[in-house]
């Protein structure tokens, strides 16, 4: 018996009171997307939890974004202005949070309190796949990427906090060298030692990811290779090297992980390759987070999360028992666990992209999309006990 | 990789890029469903990757066949997709996703992916990985012959009418 399977017995025993949640849901036409750059679309701060998304409901794409308090229930806003993609959320302290998205004006931040998102913080006239983050001692930052001429560029943005509104400081290139091409999907989280980011970058010809991190002096350091994916050409003088894409960063106690897409082993498609952080802010050499039963198929959606405790999870979506489900993994002293699930993120029907957050009790707080073959679609949200074992 | 063994000087003939193929007419996405729909033309869609080295192989051994180029210039419309792209398009059931997306609805793990599909977007085949000129000479007979209303690919091939 796989031990995943066993502690997918101990989750379900031990969480009789786990019971999803729906928060939109439709029947044929109707299109639910969860797709926050490095898939923050849910955030905890303090007793509250937020999650944001874009569905067409109301005939159009449109943001929203529910927020609950302590296991109450979810009182849900509308947000952005016109057609709105890609919303992504973060905490700040005391129950508040940071938004971003993108819509028909550009990108676009606010803050969230009790009340829902406050007065819109413009950011730039065009562009998308905005992140944010807040640091306790550097303050809250936006990042996103917009056209820059030719390509596309990653820009970064601190955000100053007052009162219910955003204001934006100096918006400047992640990276200040002029690009040679696309920078995209960029990702910021907050570790102790200070704000990080990850993104997309296309320089090298093909698609790896980059890390920047800011120290307590308030400069990034210039872009450093996270993806070991390699660089070059196949025999034949062919290509310029393998694929990776859609990177996840996630803080667990002073440290940071990175996860993304890799297709180093192109036969099988993209898997799940993640790197952690070193002492001395630098990444460790990556390697495969998912486990060898899924080394055959694809994989798709990565999502990471940690808390202040030290843990981390992260979760993705394969087919390796036959229909679309999400599968979770733990980091553990000796590396990354075996591949889990839980009975609503598996069986009948598509189970998928999922966002995750780990509160400081352990728990896991989960949002998904359920779809049944038939048009119909869930956008789903479980709050789960912590796991144990592996 | 050990195909691509033989192939060692292959790359003389022609672009250096795993991009469109030169010299076709790709389109966008969303252009390209509009011009099927106009010209009630086939779909051919390429599924490829920056920087992907069997794109780059099958654009310069297969789709530098002249005879090739012809029919695929005059009898489709031909949409070029990024598999890791995040530009956004719009299916035909209009749904909005981005183009790394619609990789992932079709199970674009491997590059390229060819797709053939109805002027209404309707997906009559996906082929994966390099094809030669008679393959993709057999997937026309097969899409504009009409016979994906008899048979799948595979049995049309298997057929070889």
């Amino acid at each position: 018996m796989r031990l995943g399977a066993w502690l997918l017995g101990l989750w379900a025993l031990s969480a009789q009171a786990a019971t999803p949640v729906d928060l939109a849901s439709g029947g044929p036409g109707t299109f639910i997307h969860l797709d926050a750059s490095g898939r923050q679309a849910l955030a905890l701060s303090g007793e509250w939890v937020a999650l944001a998304w874009e569905d067409n409901r109301s005939g159009a794409p449109r943001c929203h974004l529910a927020v609950a308090r302590g296991g109450g229930p979810f009182q849900t806003h509308g947000f952005g202005r016109g057609e709105c993609f890609e919303p992504a959320v973060a905490p700040l302290a005391d129950g508040r949070f940071l938004l971003i998205w993108e819509d028909e004006a550009g990108v676009a931040a606010a803050l969230v309190d009790e009340q829902g998102p406050g007065p819109l913080l413009a950011l730039a006239p065009a562009g998308g796949q905005g992140s944010v983050a807040w640091h306790p001692g550097q303050g809250a930052l936006a990042a996103w990427s917009a056209p820059d001429g030719r390509w596309r560029r990653v820009w970064l943005a601190p955000l100053a906090v007052d009162g219910r509104n955003l204001a934006a400081g100096p918006v400047r290139p992640v990276d200040p060298v002029p690009p040679v091409d696309d920078q995209t999907y960029p990702v910021l989280a907050a570790a102790a030692p200070g704000p990080a980011l990850v993104w997309e970058d296309r320089r090298a010809g093909h698609t790896v990811i980059f890390y920047s991190r800011r120290g307590a002096s308030g400069d990034w350091t210039p872009p450093h290779r996270l993806s070991g994916n390699p660089t070059g050409k196949a025999q034949g003088d062919l290509g310029r090297g393998t694929g990776a894409m859609r990177p996840a960063l996630a803080a667990f106690a002073d440290r940071l992980a990175g996860v993304w897409l890799d297709k180093r082993d192109f036969l099988s498609g993209y898997d799940v390759y993640a790197a952690l952080d070193r002492p001395d802010g630098s990444f460790a050499k990556d390697g495969k987070a998912q486990d060898s039963f899924g080394d055959a198929i694809a994989q798709w959606h990565p999502a990471a999360a940690g808390n202040g405790r030290g843990e981390l999870v992260i979760a993705f979506d394969d087919e390796r028992d036959g229909t679309t489900d999400i599968w979770l993994a733990r980091l553990t002293p000796a590396g990354w666990g075996e591949n889990f699930t839980l009975p609503a993120l598996s069986g009948p029907g598509r189970q998928s992209d999922p966002a995750l957050a780990l509160d400081e009790a352990g728990h896991l707080h989960l949002a998904w999309l359920d779809q049944d073959g038939e048009g119909r679609v869930r956008l789903r949200y479980l709050r789960q006990p912590a796991p144990t074992g592996q | 990789m050990r195909r691509l063994v033989p192939l060692l000087f292959a790359g003389l003939l022609g672009s250096a890029l795993a991009d469109p193929p030169p010299g076709y007419p790709f389109k966008d996405h969303d252009a390209g469903l509009r011009q099927a729909r106009a010209e009630n033309k086939p779909i051919l869609l390429y599924f490829g990757r920056y920087g992907c080295a069997w794109c780059d192989h099958v654009n310069r051994k297969t789709f530098s066949d002249p005879g090739l180029k012809q029919i695929f210039s005059d009898h489709y419309a031909l949409i070029y997709v990024d598999a890791e792209g995040g530009k956004r398009l719009r299916l035909p059931s209009g749904e909005r996703v981005t183009e790394g997306e619609l990789g992932t609805r079709l199970g674009a793990y491997a590059t390229p992916l060819f797709v053939f599909m109805s002027p209404e977007g309707k997906v009559l085949a996906k082929i994966p990985g390099f094809k030669t000129v008679q393959d993709f000479q057999d997937y026309d007979r097969y899409v504009r012959g009409g016979h994906h209303q008899k048979q799948s690919l595979m049995e049309f091939l298997g057929s070889k009418p």
